[in-house]
C-alpha cells in the first residue's frame, strides 16, 4: 500500500467533517465556560480591591517605618529575622503588635517547614487573655494561583482544642502567589483566654498541603479592664457601653445598641477610636479580626492595643455608625419576579436574577467599599426556613457597585426572601467622647 | 463574521463574543476530538477553552486572527491536559480503544500523530484541520514561512515513517 500522509491527512480531515457533532452539549460547554468566567471576574475585581488596600498599607508603613527603626528594641528582633518584609509590615500597621514588639512581648518561634514546593515559616506569635496572633510566611517553588491558608485546628499541650468559643481569621481567604514570593499571614485568634497556656500545635493547610507545628509561648501579662455601663447618644440612637478592656494585642470595646429604644438599627461603628492626652490615636483594626457580634447582639470592637503606652489620660471617641431605619433594616425580595419587596432606601437597585446568582447595584461611594461584602447578613424565605447561601460577592467598581450572592443550587426557596442588613451606606454622625481615664 | 462584531467582543460585548464562540464552536471541537480522541474530554476541553477565552480576548490585538487564536489556546489546553494525563495514567492505552473513525487508516493516522512532538503536531492541525495557508500559519506562530515549511515537512517525515513501520509490522503479523 502507498502511502501519502498529506493525502491520508486530508482524507481524516475530511471523515472528521462528516462526524456528527453533540451541538448541544457544545453549547452547554460553551455556556458553562462563559457563566464561570463571569463568575471569576467578579472575584477577580473583588481580590485587586484587596491588593489596592495593601498598596496603601505599604504607603503607610514607609510612614511609620523611620520611627520604627529607631526602636532597639525593635531593630534589635529584625536582626533575627532577614528579609521579613512582610512581617514588618504587618508589624507597622498595628500600633499594638509594633507595641508588643517594643517591649519584646512578641515570641520568636521561627520554624520552618517545606512540602511539594510549598514553604511555610512560623515566624512569631502574641497571645494574652483575649486570644493569640501567629504570623507565618508563605514561599512558593513556582506559581500558585487562587490558593488558600485553611485552619484545621488549634490545641493545647494536652491535646485540646482550644478553638470552642473562638472564632478566628487569616487574613485574606484567596490569593495568588508568583515563584519566590513571600506572603506574611496571620491567624488571628480571640474570645479564648490563653495567659496561662503555654504548648500549642497548630495545623493548617495551604494548596491543599498540611502543615503542622509545636511550639511554645512564655510571655504573660495581665489586661486591663475599665467597667464603664455608661449610655451614650448619637442622633438620639442610644448605646450602652459596658466596658473596655486593654490587652496586649487588641482593646475590646464591649458595647450594646439599646434595639428596644432606638428608632435605628445600628450596623457597623466605623469611627471609634482611643485618643490620649496629647491626640495620639489608636484605631481600629485593618488586617485580623475588627469586632464581634452582628445586628442584634453584644458588640465587641477591637481598636489598636496601646497597652504598652500607659498614657495620663485616655478616651474613647465614636463619631459615625452605620444606621437603617428600624422598620426598614432588611431587604426583602422575590427571585422568581425579580423584584425588590423593601429595601432601607434607593441606593440598592437594579437586581438581576441569573441562575443561582443574585446581583444588585448598590450606589456606595469609595469609603463603604470594604463593606460590600458583608451586606447580606442571615436569610430566611417565606416559610421562615433559614437559607445558607453559596458565596457573596462584591465587584470594586469606582461609583455604583455591584454586590451579590449564589443560593444553594438544588434548593427550592420559597419567596419572598428575608435578609438581614449587616451593612449599608447610610450613617448617624455625631461625636461622642467618654473619659476612660 | 464581520470585524465589528470580533471588535464588540474584544471590547466585553457578551453576546458578541457568545456569537463567536458559535461560529467557531466546530472548529474548536474538532480540534479538541484530534488531540483527545474522546467527547466527554472534547467538551470539557470546549468550556475551559471558552473561559480562557473570554478572560483573555481583551489582549487579542488582530480582530481577523480570531479563529486561529482561539485553535491555539486550545491546542495549549490539549498538550497541558495530555501531559496531565500521561502524568496520572501512565501511557494512555486505556484511551486507544475509544474509537471514533470508521477507517481503520484513519484511526492508524491519528494515532500516529501522537508521537509526534507538540510544535509539529500543531502546524499539522493547523495545515490539514482547519485548511490554513503556510503563509498564515506562519504569521500566527510569528515564524518565516520557511521555517513553518521545514517544521511540515519535517512533521510529514516522521508521520511517513511512522506509518510505515506500522504497515511493516502489519504485514509480519499476516
Amino acid at each position: 500500500m502507498s502511502i501519502n500522509e498529506e493525502s491520508r491527512l486530508t482524507e481524516v480531515n475530511e471523515a472528521m467533517n462528516e462526524l456528527p457533532f453533540p451541538d448541544s452539549k457544545i453549547d452547554e460547554a460553551i455556556m458553562n465556560g462563559f457563566l464561570k468566567s463571569k463568575q471569576q471576574n467578579i472575584r477577580k475585581r473583588r481580590l485587586r480591591y484587596i491588593l489596592l488596600s495593601s498598596i496603601s498599607a505599604a504607603l503607610l508603613f514607609i510612614g511609620f517605618a523611620s520611627l520604627l527603626y529607631a526602636s532597639p528594641a525593635f531593630a534589635n528582633y529584625m536582626a533575627k529575622f532577614p528579609a521579613m518584609e512582610g512581617l514588618i509590615n504587618y508589624i507597622n500597621q498595628n500600633k499594638g503588635y509594633s507595641g508588643a514588639v517594643d517591649n519584646d512581648y512578641m515570641e520568636e518561634i521561627a520554624l520552618t517547614k517545606k512540602q511539594k514546593g510549598i514553604k511555610v515559616t512560623l515566624d512569631s506569635a502574641i497571645k494574652d487573655e483575649s486570644g493569640m496572633v501567629i504570623f507565618y510566611t508563605i514561599e512558593s517553588d513556582r506559581e500558585r494561583n487562587e490558593i488558600s491558608a485553611d485552619l484545621n485546628y488549634l490545641h493545647d499541650g494536652n491535646g485540646k482544642n482550644v478553638l470552642m468559643n473562638a472564632s478566628f481569621t487569616s487574613g485574606s481567604s484567596i490569593f495568588d502567589l508568583g515563584k519566590g514570593d513571600k506572603k506574611t499571614e496571620t491567624w488571628d485568634f480571640d474570645h479564648v483566654n490563653l495567659k496561662e497556656k503555654e504548648s500549642f500545635k497548630i495545623s493548617f493547610s495551604v494548596d491543599s498541603q498540611d502543615f503542622v507545628f509545636d511550639f511554645s509561648l512564655k510571655k504573660k501579662a495581665d489586661s486591663r479592664k475599665i467597667l464603664l455601663n455608661k449610655t451614650v447618644s448619637i442622633e438620639s440612637q442610644e448605646i450602652l457601653i459596658k466596658s473596655v478592656t486593654i490587652h496586649p494585642l487588641r482593646v475590646d470595646v464591649h458595647l450594646i445598641p439599646k434595639d428596644e429604644e432606638n428608632s435605628k438599627t445600628l450596623l457597623n461603628f466605623e469611627d471609634i477610636r482611643l485618643v490620649d492626652e496629647k491626640g495620639e490615636v489608636w484605631g481600629g483594626i485593618k488586617d485580623g479580626l475588627s469586632g464581634s457580634g452582628s445586628v442584634g447582639e453584644d458588640r465587641h470592637i477591637y481598636l489598636q492595643s496601646n497597652y504598652f503606652k500607659k498614657p495620663k489620660e485616655l478616651y474613647l471617641v465614636m463619631s459615625k455608625i452605620q444606621a437603617v431605619d428600624k422598620e426598614r433594616d432588611s431587604l426583602v425580595i422575590d427571585t422568581k419576579k425579580q423584584t425588590i419587596i423593601k429595601a432601607p432606601d434607593q441606593k440598592l437597585h437594579s437586581m438581576k436574577v441569573s441562575r443561582n446568582s443574585v446581583e444588585f447595584q448598590i450606589d456606595s461611594g469609595k469609603q463603604f467599599k470594604k463593606y460590600d461584602t458583608m451586606i447580606f447578613g442571615t436569610f430566611t424565605d417565606a416559610t421562615g426556613k433559614e437559607i445558607k447561601v453559596e458565596q457573596r460577592m462584591a465587584s470594586a467598581g469606582t461609583e455604583a457597585s455591584m454586590i451579590g450572592f449564589v443560593l444553594p443550587p438544588n434548593q427550592s426557596v420559597n419567596n419572598p426572601l428575608t435578609i438581614k442588613l449587616h451593612a449599608y451606606p447610610t450613617w448617624i454622625e455625631e461625636k461622642v467622647k467618654i473619659r476612660l481615664k | 463574521m464581520d470585524e465589528k462584531m470580533i471588535k464588540k467582543a474584544i471590547n466585553g460585548d457578551d453576546k458578541a463574543f457568545l456569537q463567536l464562540m458559535d461560529l467557531h464552536k466546530i472548529a474548536l471541537y474538532k480540534t479538541a476530538l484530534a488531540y483527545l480522541r474522546n467527547e466527554q474530554d472534547a467538551l470539557e476541553a470546549i468550556q475551559e477553552v471558552t473561559f480562557r477565552a473570554y478572560q483573555n480576548i481583551s489582549k487579542l490585538r488582530e480582530p481577523s486572527y480570531i479563529k486561529t487564536w482561539l485553535i491555539r489556546i486550545m491546542i495549549n489546553y490539549c498538550n497541558d491536559f495530555l501531559k496531565r494525563r500521561k502524568r496520572f495514567y501512565g501511557d494512555d492505552k486505556l484511551l486507544q480503544k475509544q474509537l471514533w473513525l470508521e477507517n481503520y487508516e484513519h484511526m492508524e493516522l491519528l494515532d500516529a500523530m501522537k508521537v509526534l512532538d507538540e510544535q509539529a503536531k500543531e502546524v499539522i492541525t493547523l495545515k490539514y484541520f482547519h485548511d490554513l495557508k503556510i503563509k498564515e500559519i506562519s504569521l500566527i506562530l510569528n515564524r518565516p514561512e520557511g521555517t513553518i515549511k521545514t517544521w511540515l515537512n519535517r512533521a510529514l517525515s516522521i508521520l511517513r515513517d511512522h506509518l510505515n513501520e506500522q504497515e511493516v509490522k502489519r504485514d509480519v503479523h499476516k
